[in-house]
């Protein structure tokens, strides 16, 4: 239909055909570096508040709110880094979000792989109920979840607890990591499966040992989306947990801000740093992320 | 056998969000919630005491507001940078700009929010830029997030920057699966740029176009970090929108019930902009 409508218009017919073909072999066409200025200015733009973050966070503290502002700091210092890791308590902060989100992905992952596996490999009754109910859930917003969650946690003696923060991130994690992964598995053929089965594995074995390298990028797309999910989280970590020792990033960073007055300097020393963990996870899943993620999140 | 590997999850789901989901709306016929004197069914009086409050319908206009300004621009900025990485180049210069173009995505709701307010503070890098561009000179220079008729703008502006990459990643996607011999047929036909686009990306990203625009409204209706640490719903209720809402009535409030209500109509307006996309979209993929 497309190339109908499209063959309409035809007219001219080898002749671009040659065009391209040798701008092909030219490496550098004026075209390409257009578009690479044209994309290199709104790098620029988009890295703007990254690169105010940064700048800010080496100027000493009485130079942050200047007005007008130089562009570089003219006596960088790492001051404020100093005072973050002055303190033991930011360490214990930083550690807390990565056992968090790091349990969460754990259970999240495996629940949502399990599930997805039955859900791609099986028919059976309840099915669409099933996904009806999956794709329902991931619509719940969080912040009408709070109170009864509040309740919830109290009444298991769990209230300030970090098995309260990852059973509430596993629980918004797993409609999405069930969803991406379905279908995920549901592009891997069967028949690799079935060769298996014959030589006598169980089904547990085959997704370990099948299904999970196969499917290794929707995997870790899912993972990565877990991990975000609750590393980000404010919202629950404010409701559930009171005490220092407890504290994720988010509400440590968030706790600067005092009633009466802001800690600047620390808080975006403790913001760049915050950002490097997510930023790493990227650089080492991106040939993955592409792939994996795109496929779940697009087909659903 | 296949109920053993669905279980656990489901199990999971069905105590962590199925109840507690009952529970709110369990909650939103009751008052007096939590209360020493024990709780009172009323029935529906906490949806009618909702909707007599101006701020209900001040908190849902802004939410719309809100909500449809961020979807245009992350579908403006996402697809475009999508169209634009998708074009012939080298394949180390696409990763390197498709990282850059990530990067808001991988930073985390509270520090988007710190910079943004850092930024557009009225000592703050933009109005440092547009004194030093000769834009802003009279005056003192704007408070964005404290002012009444920028404040809106700056939360649309600060959602827009965090927001767009996750569309872009979905653009990106979509446009993978578009088959390469669809544009080749249609340049050997002699179609212009804006033909190809016209007649072979858009009518092929349909669906997937709103699929994104579902999840996105879902995710940005629902967004409570960045207006409550920028503005905080204010000046006035500017930015007042509908999570804070729930939130304010419960933790500031104490009307349990009212925030309850609220919630559920968080849920029930989402779900009505679900069903709508989901319509749309099965009519697409049908004709």
């Amino acid at each position: 239909m497309i190339r109908n409508a499209v063959a309409r218009q035809s007219g001219a017919g080898a002749a671009p055909l040659a065009g391209r073909g040798s701008l092909r072999r030219w490496p550098v066409q004026p075209e390409a570096i257009v578009r690479s200025l044209i994309l290199l200015a709104l790098a620029a733009v988009v890295m703007y508040p990254i690169f105010w973050l940064v700048t800010n966070s080496l100027r000493p503290n009485g130079e942050i709110f200047k007005h007008p502002a130089e562009w570089l700091p003219p006596t960088p210092t790492l001051e404020a880094y100093g005072k973050v890791f002055g303190t033991g308590l930011w360490l214990r902060i930083f550690l807390n979000s990565y056992f968090v989100a790091g349990a969460t992905t754990l259970v999240a992952v495996t629940l949502g792989a399990l599930a997805a596996y039955g859900m791609s490999r099986f028919t059976f009754r309840g099915k669409r109920a099933l996904e009806f109910f999956v794709v329902g859930t991931q619509q719940i917003p969080p912040v009408a979840m709070i109170i009864p969650f509040f309740a919830l946690v109290r009444q298991f003696g769990l209230y300030d607890t970090h098995l309260a923060l990852i059973i509430t991130y596993a629980s918004f994690a797993l409609p999405l990591a069930i969803l991406m992964l379905t279908t995920y598995f549901a592009t891997i053929p069967i028949e690799l499966e079935e060769s298996a089965f014959i030589d006598g594995a169980g089904r547990l074995r085959m997704l370990w040992t099948i299904m999970r390298p196969l499917a290794l990028p929707g995997i870790v797309a899912t993972g990565v989306f877990a991990f975000i999910l609750s590393f980000q989280d404010l919202l629950f970590a404010v409701q559930l947990t009171v005490s220092d020792d407890m504290r994720t990033i988010p509400l440590g960073i968030v706790t600067l801000i005092g009633q009466q007055n802001v800690d600047w300097h620390q808080m975006l020393a403790a913001s760049v740093l915050a950002s490097i963990p997510l930023l790493v996870l990227y650089a080492l899943a991106q040939r993955y992320l592409v792939s994996g993620l795109t496929l779940g999140a697009v087909k659903q | 056998m296949p109920y053993a590997f669905v279980a656990p999850a489901i199990l999971v789901m069905a105590v962590l969000m199925v109840f507690p989901m009952g529970r709110m709306f369990h909650m939103s016929l009751f008052q007096d919630l939590f209360a020493r004197v024990g709780e009172r069914f009323v029935g529906f009086e906490n949806y009618a005491d909702l909707f007599q409050k101006e701020l209900f319908w001040i908190a849902l206009m802004n939410s719309i507001i809100f909500v449809g300004a961020s979807l245009i621009i992350h579908q403006i900025v996402g697809g475009g940078l999508a169209l634009l990485l998708t074009s012939r180049m080298r394949g180390s210069l696409r990763t390197f700009f498709r990282a850059i173009f990530i990067t808001p995505w991988l930073i985390i709701p509270a520090v988007v929010a710190i910079t943004w307010v850092l930024l557009l503070d009225h000592r703050g890098g933009f109005n440092s830029m547009l004194r030093t561009l000769g834009i802003v000179e009279c005056c003192p220079p704007p408070e964005w997030f404290g002012d009444f008729k920028l404040a809106m703008p700056a939360l649309i502006a600060t959602n827009g920057w965090g927001g767009y990459p996750l569309t872009m990643i979905m653009w990106l996607a979509g446009l993978q699966s578009i088959p390469k011999d669809h544009y080749e047929a249609a340049s050997v036909d002699g179609a212009g740029r804006w033909r190809r686009f016209r007649h072979i990306t858009l009518p092929a990203m349909g669906p997937t176009i709103l699929t994104i625009l579902l999840l996105d409204t879902i995710y940005t209706f629902r967004n409570w970090d960045l207006p409550f640490l920028t503005t905080g719903g204010g000046p006035g209720d500017t930015t007042m929108v509908l999570p804070l809402l729930t939130y304010r009535e419960a933790f500031i409030g104490f009307n349990f019930g009212i925030s309850a209500a609220s919630a559920v109509m968080i849920l029930l307006i989402t779900a009505f902009f679900v069903f709508w996309f989901l319509r749309i979209r099965g009519r697409l993929l049908e004709g």
